[in-house]
């Protein structure tokens, strides 16, 4: 084929070609682009799917291997908290009731009788739960006021301190009776723990309930004691 | 003169060269868009294959992902009876067990003296400004007879720095006052004194 003999004629010709050329590369170009965009954005989710999947089946792992772990600590927090009176419960709002029950119960059990024993009261401990937060538990203290020797008061003392490993005496005084040498005036402060939520224990029985019944990952509680609820 | 005889044309002239302009512009009329189509049957296997891996992966995802959900929500439980059970050991590590003290005081008091007066105390600190612990501290108030007052006294601030069940929870322990008794019925030679003894820091962990 020959070029047009007019150089005008050959001009649009070329002119012709080139937009024709133009065009092509154009078209091309936009097909490939999207094309290669498409196979990107997919290749994207792909690893972004394969990531969430990888997160996923450890996690459900992990799970699988906790499950017995999270059984066994569940069980030991209700047995020393809650059957072995761990942590002290309230009575419809009051500890006093409870302290004065085992205290009075241990002063029995020692031989020696408690004059007074009058509530100090509920404490926080600062920043006991991780990440700062105020902790599961606060201290309720009474002061206790007792006369006698000190045999009875290390057999007092040994009776709390042995049944309950969470209980503290936090002050202590003892001062001799000149005219009674084998009895002194005592007077000592003790706190146990309580719960700082008196909800938790009932969540912590539908746990063990759950573990017993093989639930607990389905459990309606696991979303309230794990979700925004505890924050 | 010379006689110059063009038997062909110019344009019937051929190249007597295996490759030539003509050739080339047939082979590369064939290889490329071969080329293009090899790429675009290449590219377009790759795109149903992606898709197709896309489409198991969402279908995977789609089954794993509720238990993904019920997973985190039990690790947070987990998470939290943990934080419980540890700060239960805080609570347990942190008391002081006075009944194995007071009889570590009644065994370690040498015969010669006599406490008039214990006293406990405890302050919560932080620790390392990020652990609080209770500061336990004893202070004792007695008279010592006899010659050996002295002595007596200084083996009972050394049995509360050393012996059983003091050696190892007690961190500072000195006699802070001593002194000849004042009292009417007492002997020249018997003391009175004053020991204080600090713990060490029984931390909440």
């Amino acid at each position: 084929m020959k070029l047009p003999e007019k150089r005008s004629e050959r001009l649009k010709l070329i002119g012709l070609i080139v937009v024709v050329v133009l065009a092509a590369f154009y078209g091309v170009y936009v097909a490939v682009s999207g094309h290669f965009a498409r196979v990107r954005e997919q290749a994207t989710k792909i690893d972004e799917l394969k990531r969430k999947l990888e997160a996923a089946q450890t996690a459900v792992k992990q799970m699988e291997r906790d499950l017995g772990a999270n059984a066994m600590i569940v069980d030991s927090i209700i047995n020393t908290a809650l059957r072995q009176g761990g942590v002290l419960r309230d009575r419809l709002g009051n500890y006093l009731l409870s302290a004065q029950e085992i205290l009075e119960t241990y002063a029995k059990r020692s031989n020696v009788s408690l004059d007074t024993i009058t509530e100090v009261g509920i404490s926080q401990l600062p920043q006991m739960g991780s990440k700062g937060q105020a902790g599961n538990f606060r201290g309720y203290t009474v002061r206790v006021g007792l006369q006698c020797g000190l045999h009875e008061l290390v057999r007092l003392f040994a009776n709390i301190e042995t049944n309950n490993p969470y209980v503290s005496v936090l002050g202590l005084s003892i001062v001799g009776q000149p005219d009674k040498p084998d009895r002194h005036s005592v007077s000592f402060e003790i706190q146990w723990p309580i719960w700082a939520d008196t909800s938790l224990p009932a969540m912590l029985e539908t746990q063990v309930q759950q573990n017993a019944g093989g639930m607990l990952t389905n459990s309606p509680a696991l979303s309230v004691v794990g979700g925004e609820e505890r924050s | 003169m010379n006689l110059r005889v063009d038997l062909i044309l110019e344009s019937e002239q051929r190249s007597g060269s295996l490759l030539n302009k003509k050739f080339l512009l047939r082979a590369v009329a064939i290889v490329v868009p071969l080329a293009v189509l090899l790429l675009i049957f290449k590219e377009a296997g790759r795109a149903l294959r992606l898709n197709g891996e896309l489409t198991a992966l969402t279908q995977q995802w789609k089954v794993i992902e509720p238990k993904q959900q019920q997973a985190l929500r039990f690790m947070e439980t987990y998470r939290w009876n943990l934080e419980i059970q540890k700060e239960l050991e805080g609570w347990r590590k942190s008391r002081l067990d006075w009944h194995t003290q007071l009889v570590g005081l009644m065994r370690e008091t040498p015969r010669n003296i006599q406490l008039q007066s214990l006293r406990v105390d405890q302050a919560l600190q932080m620790v390392d400004n990020k652990t609080p612990a209770r500061k336990f501290t004893l202070a004792l108030k007695g008279k010592a007879v006899g010659v050996d007052a002295e002595t007596a006294v200084k083996l009972l601030e050394r049995r509360l720095r050393e012996a059983p069940p003091f050696a190892g929870i007690t961190t500072n322990v000195q006699v802070t006052q001593f002194g000849a008794d004042p009292s009417k019925d007492a002997k020249k030679e018997d003391r009175i004194f004053e020991i204080s003894c600090a713990y060490r820091d029984l931390k909440f962990e």
